[in-house]
């Protein structure tokens, strides 16, 4: 059966087998016995061990440099529990020292040095007390410096100059948490490592952190350090630099504040009292870039980082959770600002041309389907009579937008075809509704574009003309961050890039920008169209139309307003509002796209001033900031 | 007594007639013990616990051991000529695993490689490779080496090993790979066919090392060709495994080391074994190891040259294939010759899959052996399979 070639082929194997067999055999001869690598220079008993020591953490700043989180030395009291005394005796008075010395007490101090991470690696520092100064560090230090394995060093500490101004935006950081140490132990941390936990202090971690310093020592059994074999330098974290102009970022918050207190409706018995909520984005819509983010509430960064427990537990019950970023975190019917896009919407599908007027008489009436004695109505808010598409975007008006979105039929007669829900969901879509946005921070929300299918999905009930009609005055089901409709605003300024937000302009590294590139999420066609709807947008900011209040004197920008209903009505049938307001500016040549929205109140008179102020502020018009 | 007697008194005298029917190849399994032991001792050096008692490794490798001697024992008395009815199965059932470790397997350093079945973790592709192994052996043993049978055996073979590279597992794809080309040449395939899979292999590297390889293999590599790129991350282990291996000389520093250059390295009882054994027995503990599995290698491939029919010929030089090159790989691994991997040790290092995988495998070639003389129940029952 074996032919010669089979015979000649199990030669070649045994051959190959034995040929790669002398190999290893003679690989191992020479690291053993010919050229051994000689143990790195031990005394006897000793080891090598992996020392590590994080790097210096990256700063970040604003647009222009002004720091918003830098380092800072704090002094802390460490013991090593391997390097103190062994002999009892020996251990008691060292303790005893270190209580009248520091304050502590002694129970208070075994218990530090044999719990925790002190149990698995004794030859790690425990934290036993901060230290209020320098000078207390010098004094301590000077005190116990005759006591084995007890360090007085300073750590870095972080320091939140931007404060309460961009405490959403930088985050904080803190000891890993239980349930991602593996991961963090697998990326090189040391358990007792403080990384970031939120905002961009969490998202750019890999960045901020640099690499951290290590060093090959010598140790003895007990791990005790007596040697230094070889290191490697750190390389310290990359600086952000963000696109924020803190200037615009501290004259929204003002606008805001202002503008929560005019919003808030009269208190009324038996009603929860209204919730203290507003929030402002700014983008660069030519890049993208988040020029402000603002949303009041805020909070003190350092109570996150800080040991006052009260404050955290007051912060972290606060009814109107100022830790949740309005701007993107949460989202909300955007009411008639969402009128931008059907108009665009029916332009792209030839539903309506800018001539195509409609005549509001201050409502329409639907009668039923099915039972013709049932008639539904739906308001306008005024009677506006015949408007083409400008002047229905510019007053706003709700029947021109039911007639756009689902139509008018009466009487088994069309008169006018809408576009539908299904159609006007695909443009929401297109610019970047109902998905987040792709912001550089954690948390981002997607919010919601309702069409048919979902409906039956998720509630049940199928699609109403009704639906269609609330729908396409941005009320509804719809609901999107203000992130989310200040990228649409850019969208429509810069004539159709749905661009991604960001926050980093850049990472400075060894002082050389790493610029963060320009990302185009989509593009919208039909640059005629957008060109409408800029049109109608600088009528509307016109004194003739709804959004006059965003309009700084000498600029000429494009606005729209909306004020969406929410809640329960009161005994006279008025809804609670949400005011918003978007808008671009220079009309003419757009440079920022502006979104507001304040949670109670009405998108013109409490909105629009917000958007003016920020408009203000960039151009350098009005009053000078302080 | 019973009517039993007579037949166990004719299978006494046939064994004693013809002892290999009975123990196969002597060579070949004292070599898997002496590997088997040296790897327990080694390990219970290694893993003692403070007062010197046996460790809870020790115990899990132990029982490992068991099972594969029961698992060895079972495939050495079966008949391996039913492999060859039920390769299509196999192969079905080893590239399932496969696939199904990748939807539901769990992730460790990394890499989706094992079921966890309460407490034990299964690793499947050290079942595909043997699955594979008998697919390929069983389906070129009825082909001629043409070019539509090759198609065939080098699909049976790029399915799992393109599922092992997903994992990604590139040791055991390696291993798998060169079991492929080992059944290749003892096919026999044409010079030509084989020069054009050495030229196809040679010129997919660099396509494969862009497109597959992922970043921590060639930072592997990276730190492989110059170790002192990053001496304190992974050229720091591979400097450690130096010193292990030279600190252990030639007559070793002793099983039960108080301190040990692989101190804190996860890996010392499974993918660097070797470098254990050679600092806790020196370059004779080393040797001995090597030349076990080179008695394993030449036994192997003497088992498959006078194999009663191709099928056997085929089996033979896939099993030993696959186990010989693994040890190989990893032996080459550990005295730098090759970029760390992360193989194990067959019979020695540290895991059940690996253990019992190996242990069949010896099994299978035994099963060969004990058949290779052929006597007239021989005849009669290759008659029925054949």
């Amino acid at each position: 059966m074996n032919t010669a070639l089979t015979n000649r082929r199990f030669l070649a194997l045994r051959l190959g087998a034995v040929l790669v067999f002398a190999l290893l055999a003679a690989q191992l001869a020479r690291l053993q016995l010919l050229d051994p690598t000689p143990p790195p220079p031990l005394a006897t008993g000793e080891q090598a061990r992996v020392v590590q020591a994080e790097a210096a953490r990256g700063l970040i700043t604003d647009r222009h440099g002004v720091p918003l989180v830098s380092n800072d030395a704090a002094y802390v009291l460490r013991l090593v529990p391997a390097d103190l005394p062994s002999d009892d005796t020996a251990r008691r008075s060292a303790l005893v020292a270190i209580e009248r010395e520091a304050g502590i007490t002694v129970a208070d101090l075994e218990a530090a040095t044999q719990v925790g991470l002190a149990a698995i690696d004794p030859t790690a520092p425990v934290e036993v007390r901060a230290l209020s100064s320098a000078a207390e560090a010098v004094r301590l230090r000077a005190a116990l410096a005759s006591i084995p394995g007890v360090e007085v060093t300073a750590v870095p500490q972080r320091v939140y100059a931007g404060g309460e101004l961009v405490a959403h935006l930088v985050g904080h950081v803190g000891a890993i948490d239980g349930a991602e140490v593996s991961s963090y132990l697998d990326a090189g941390y040391a358990l007792n490592a403080i990384v970031g936990q939120s905002g961009l202090e969490a998202i750019y971690e890999d960045v901020l952190r640099g690499q951290p310093a290590r060093r090959l020592v010598a140790a003895d059994p007990t791990g005790r350090v007596s040697g230094e074999l070889s290191s490697f330098a750190p390389q310290p974290g990359g600086d952000l630099e963000l696109s924020i102009d803190l200037g615009l970022q501290q004259a929204t918050a003002d606008a805001l504040a202002v503008a929560i207190e005019a919003g808030l409706p009269a208190p009324l018995s038996g009603r929860e009292p209204p919730t203290r909520v507003a929030a402002a984005v700014a983008l660069d819509v030519r890049s993208g870039e988040v020029l402000a983010q603002v949303s009041l509430p805020s909070f003190d960064p350092n109570i996150l980082n800080g040991d006052d427990d009260e404050a955290l537990a007051a912060l972290l019950t606060d009814p109107t959770r100022p830790l949740v970023d309005r701007t993107y975190m949460e989202a909300h019917p955007p009411g008639s600002t969402f009128k931008t896009l059907v108009a665009f919407a029916a332009l792209e599908e030839g539903v309506a041309t800018p001539e195509t007027t409609i005549t509001s008489t201050g409502a329409i009436y639907i009668q039923d389907e099915f039972d013709p004695s049932v008639t539904y109505v739906f308001r306008d808010w005024a009677a506006h009579g015949a408007t083409n598409m400008y002047w229905g975007l510019a007053r706003s008006s709700d029947v021109y937008f039911y007639y756009l979105s689902g139509g008018y039929r009466s009487g088994g007669v069309t008169y006018f075809e809408g576009l539908g829900a299904t159609r006007l969901a695909d443009y929401a879509r297109q610019i970047g509704l109902g998905t987040a946005t792709g912001l550089d921070l954690p948390g981002e929300v997607g919010g919601l574009v309702p069409d048919p299918a979902w409906k039956t999905e998720t509630i049940g009930d199928p699609w109403f003309l009704g639906d269609t009609y609330t729908f396409g005055i941005g009320q509804g089901y719809l609901t999107v961050s203000p992130m989310q409709m200040a990228v649409l605003a850019a969208a429509i300024a810069n004539n159709g890039d749905v661009l991604e937000p960001r926050l980093v302009r850049g990472v400075r590294s060894g002082g050389e920008l790493a610029e963060t590139p320009r990302v185009v999420r989509s593009q919208l066609d039909g640059g005629d169209s957008l060109a409408v709807i800029r049109e109608a947008m600088r009528i509307t900011a016109t004194t003739a139309g709804t959004a006059w209040r965003g309009q700084p004197d000498g600029l000429t920008i494009g606005g729209k307003t909306g004020t969406a209903e929410f809640g329960a009505p009161y005994p006279d049938g008025e809804f609670d509002t949400h005011g918003w307001y978007i808008g671009f500016a220079p009309f003419e040549d757009p440079e920022i796209a502006v979104a507001v929205y304040v949670e109670h109140g009405i998108g013109s008179t409490h909105a629009g001033p917000v958007a003016r102020t920020m408009f203000e502020y960039y151009f350098g018009l009005g009053e000078a900031p302080e | 007594m019973t009517a039993t007697t007579p037949a166990v008194g004719q299978w006494a005298r046939r064994a004693a007639a013809h002892p290999h029917r009975l123990i196969g190849d002597p060579a070949l399994i004292a070599a898997a013990l002496v590997v088997g032991a040296i790897g327990l001792l080694s390990l219970q050096g290694a893993t003692r616990t403070e007062d010197g008692g046996i460790s809870a490794d020790v115990v899990r490798q132990a029982v490992f051991l068991t099972v594969g001697l029961l698992v060895l024992i079972l495939t050495a008395r079966i008949d391996y000529r039913l492999l060859k009815l039920i390769w299509l199965p196999l192969l079905g059932v080893g590239v399932g695993m496969l696939a199904l470790v990748l939807v539901a397997g769990s992730t460790e350093f990394g890499a989706r490689r094992w079921f966890l079945v309460g407490g034990y973790s299964l690793q499947p592709s050290e079942f595909a490779k043997l699955a594979t192994a008998i697919a390929v052996a069983a389906a070129a043993s009825t082909r001629e080496a043409s070019s539509r049978g090759f198609t065939l055996l080098l699909l049976a073979f790029l399915l799992p090993a393109g599922l092992i590279l997903i994992e990604p597992d590139l040791g055991s794809a390696l291993v798998l790979g060169s079991a492929w080309l080992a059944l290749m040449i003892a096919w026999p395939v044409s010079a030509r066919g084989l020069w054009a899979i050495v030229a196809t292999v040679v010129a997919f590297i660099p396509l494969a090392f862009a497109l597959a390889v992922p970043g921590y293999q060639r930072e592997r590599l990276a730190v492989f060709l110059d170790p002192d790129r990053d001496p304190l991350g992974s050229g720091f282990t591979l400097r450690q495994v130096e010193v292990a291996l030279g600190g252990g000389g030639v007559t070793g520093r002793g099983l039960e080391l108080t301190s040990s250059a692989l101190d804190g390295l996860s890996t010392r009882n499974s993918d660097f074994a070797l470098a254990q054994i050679g600092e806790q027995l020196g370059l004779l503990g080393t040797l001995a190891v090597l030349i076990a599995f080179a008695v394993i290698a030449w036994r192997g491939l003497a088992i498959a040259e006078s194999a009663p029919d191709r099928f056997g010929q085929l089996l033979g030089v896939g099993l030993t294939a696959l186990l010989v090159v693994q040890a190989l790989l990893h032996v080459a691994v550990n005295v730098r010759l090759f970029p760390a991997t992360g193989i194990p040790l067959p019979l020695i290092s540290l895991g059940g899959s690996s253990m019992i995988a190996a242990c069949a495998i010896v099994g299978l070639l035994l099963s060969i052996a004990s058949r290779r003389h052929a006597d007239p129940i021989e005849r009669w029952s290759g008659a029925r399979w054949d």
